[in-house]
């Protein structure tokens, strides 16, 4: 017994020390966002015949260098094509423009690309959305809780629930801010993953608890 | 042969058909096509891709004529143009050079955000250039977004003006909110733009109609003071006040139709539109769509496909270790779980569920109680339980912990904002199906030890 409530101490104070670690990493560092919620410049080429992808790859990477590089199809004509990079300079933009002009026949005077500097997606944007739904079915689910584990105590139930998920999703955050793990699209979703996992978890337990009790009852009956 | 086995087989032959169905299709040929008679999966603007607006800040500038007081002046220009005496022109900039800073900007971001979602747009992203005002919108491709992408360029200033005087009785400080209504008669059914006004604009309103009114002299000659209604310096009425408006409520006829459906939506859809532009209030800036385009997905393609392998790998290998430990049985609801995965996307595509991101994570999480679900049922059969005991143990348990995850889906799927709604939808249909499923295929499949 005193040997697990060691560990659980231990437990505690990893926990407690990684989040005050995300909050610090947050403050100190922001949070990193994936190339295409960060502000980044987007290269717009409209070649006016159909590109090979591969080729528009190769020459790219040969102008812009080694980086994170995310092409996107304008419209369905494979024509034009978005060139989305983190940041690029004049000249390795000028670079790409001689390339894609030698290698689609351009004419001189014909302007083809166009450079976008794209904002960034707030991360308070990208929440806003999911608040609502989530304030309704925490409410819901402890609701439940309440009423489903009562003989197991309604306080202890409902903040043990509250608790674990405000920690598990201040952990979640935190892992993300220290590993540096960048925010995008699978963000939120992985939050609700999270969510779900420790709730149904949570209930789990409470399920074994209510077992262990009607078996305890039946002992003393 | 036992009638047992042959049940399992053909079980196992339905599992295998679905899988089949699902995952490669019935394709049938239709001219020189071959065509998949499953429909397509919807795809949600993550995943399909987006309709990408660029908005930049209005450069242009317009000629305001001015009279002799240096007061801006509509009255300057005779009926061919030319400039009267006394009068003067010049050409100022659309957008004044010192309403081009940040917070107007951002102003701009916050206005367009509320058109958005008052034109019903339920999946878009917002981004703005801070140094330039550049803004990207990107949106999920509807009918309707060329409108709404148009509409945007609107200042969306609302005024109610003296129609001779021209003098600005009510403007966009005094509405508290506006929206579309309709109202059905035996006539037929007339749309309204319904503008409620504000502490300030109610007592305003309710001495306009007081002034603006028909009147009749000694003589019986009647004088009507009317005022005009305008969005973006366009007239949308003119009209005079039959009686006092002590409501703060202005409620203009849009169009009225006896019975054509068509007419009366498209009525709405304009009353909804101007709704809109004076509900988010008046742009501080004026701005125009520089391109409009169809981009595809902006996700690493590489990426989903290392998900995707790696989420089969962990499956596959989680399978083997159920027909490993639980022989003939872990074979057979190995096979079942296949199924399952197979009859929900079958599922998903039937019921035109969104998909998104955010669905994805919710059909891994449900593979993984499907999962869960199995494995106990393999364990309780393995223990010696019978089957409709076992079924009772697994039924009761798993619905007790699952009931949080369907409260969840239920509310998600009445949430308008489309990544919302497809986790909600997603967990819905997974559970449903789920829980039919497995107790067929439990009942179906399993031998008692």
């Amino acid at each position: 017994m005193k040997e697990i409530m060691k560990n659980k101490k231990v437990l505690y104070i990893l926990m407690a020390l990684i989040i005050v670690l995300g909050i610090i990493s947050i403050f100190v560092f922001r949070l990193n966002f994936t190339l295409m919620y960060s502000e980044h410049t987007k290269i717009n080429v409209y070649l006016g015949k159909e590109y090979n992808l591969e080729e528009i790859k190769k020459l790219t990477e040969e102008a812009l260098g080694k980086q994170e590089i995310i092409y996107q199809e304008i419209e369905v004509f494979r024509d034009s094509i978005a060139i989305n990079v983190k940041s690029a300079t004049d000249e390795q933009i000028d670079t790409l423009e001689t390339k894609l002009r030698e290698a689609y026949e351009i004419g001189e005077n014909e302007q083809f690309i166009v450079v976008d500097t794209v904002g960034h997606i707030r991360g308070r944007d990208m929440i806003k959305p999911y608040i609502i739904p989530m304030i309704i079915v925490t409410i819901v689910i402890l609701a439940y809780v309440g009423v489903r584990y009562l003989s197991l105590g309604l306080i202890k139930v409902i903040t043990t629930l509250i608790l674990r998920l405000i920690v598990s999703q201040a952990l979640f955050l935190s892992v993300i801010a220290i590993i540096r793990i960048p925010i995008g699209v699978y963000t939120i979703p992985l939050a609700i993953l999270v969510y779900i996992a420790v709730a149904t978890y949570t209930i789990a337990q409470n399920e074994n608890g209510l077992e262990k009790n009607k078996e305890n009852e039946k002992k003393n009956n | 042969m036992n009638k047992n086995v042959i049940v399992k087989i053909l079980a196992i032959l339905i599992i295998l058909a679905i899988s089949l169905i699902s995952f490669v299709g019935i394709y049938v040929k239709r001219g020189n096509d071959r065509v998949n008679l499953i429909p397509n999966y919807q795809l949600s603007k993550d995943l399909k891709g987006t309709r990408t607006a660029k908005l930049t800040v209005d450069a242009s500038t317009k000629e305001l004529v001015f009279d002799s007081n240096g007061n801006v002046s509509e009255d300057g220009l005779d009926s061919e143009g030319n400039l009267k005496e006394g009068y003067s022109k010049k050409d100022e900039p659309v957008n004044p050079k010192e309403n081009l800073k940040e917070e107007n900007y951002k102003l701009s971001k916050e206005i367009i955000e509320k058109r958005l979602s008052s034109y019903g747009v339920n999946d878009y992203a917002v981004r703005l250039n801070n140094e330039n005002g550049e803004i990207i919108v990107e949106l999920y491709e509807t009918k309707n977004t060329d409108t709404v992408i148009y509409n945007l360029e609107y200042f969306g200033e609302f005024t109610v003006n003296d129609s001779e005087t021209k003098e600005t009785l009510l403007s966009n400080r005094d509405v508290k909110s506006a929206k579309a209504v309709y109202g059905t008669t035996e006539v037929g059914t007339t749309v309204y733009l319904s503008i409620e006004f504000n502490k300030e604009g109610k007592k305003k309103l309710q001495e306009i109609s007081k002034n603006y009114i028909e009147t009749k002299d000694e003589e019986g000659k009647s004088t009507t003071k009317k005022v005009t209604i305008n969005i973006d310096g366009q007239q949308l009425t003119e009209t005079y006040f039959a009686e006092e408006n002590i409501e703060g409520l202005l409620q203009l006829s849009v169009g009225s139709a006896t019975t054509d459906v068509e007419t009366i939506q498209s009525y709405l859809e304009q009353a909804s539109s101007i709704a809109s532009l004076i509900d988010a209030g008046k742009m501080p800036i004026k701005y125009v769509v520089s391109s409009n385009n169809n981009l595809s997905t902006g996700i690493n393609q590489a990426i989903i496909k290392i998900c995707i392998y790696s989420i089969g790998l962990i499956i596959f290998v989680a399978l083997v270790y159920l027909c490993i430990k639980y022989k003939v049985n872990g074979i057979l609801l190995s096979i079942s779980y296949v199924g399952y995965m197979a009859l929900l996307l079958i599922v998903l595509r039937y019921t035109n569920v969104m998909l998104s991101i955010d669905a994805i994570c919710a059909f891994i999480t449900l593979l993984f109680a499907n999962y869960i679900f199995i494995k106990y049922a393999l364990k309780g059969i393995s223990k010696g339980i019978n089957k409709k005991e076992l079924v009772k143990q697994t039924y009761l348990r798993y619905i007790s912990i699952l009931i949080p995850v369907l409260l969840m889906s239920i509310v998600f799927t009445f949430m308008k904002w489309i990544p919302v709604a497809s986790i909600g939808m997603v967990l819905f249909w997974g559970l449903i199906v789920m829980f039919i499923y497995n107790y067929i295929a439990i009942n179906v499949l399993l031998k008692d030890k």
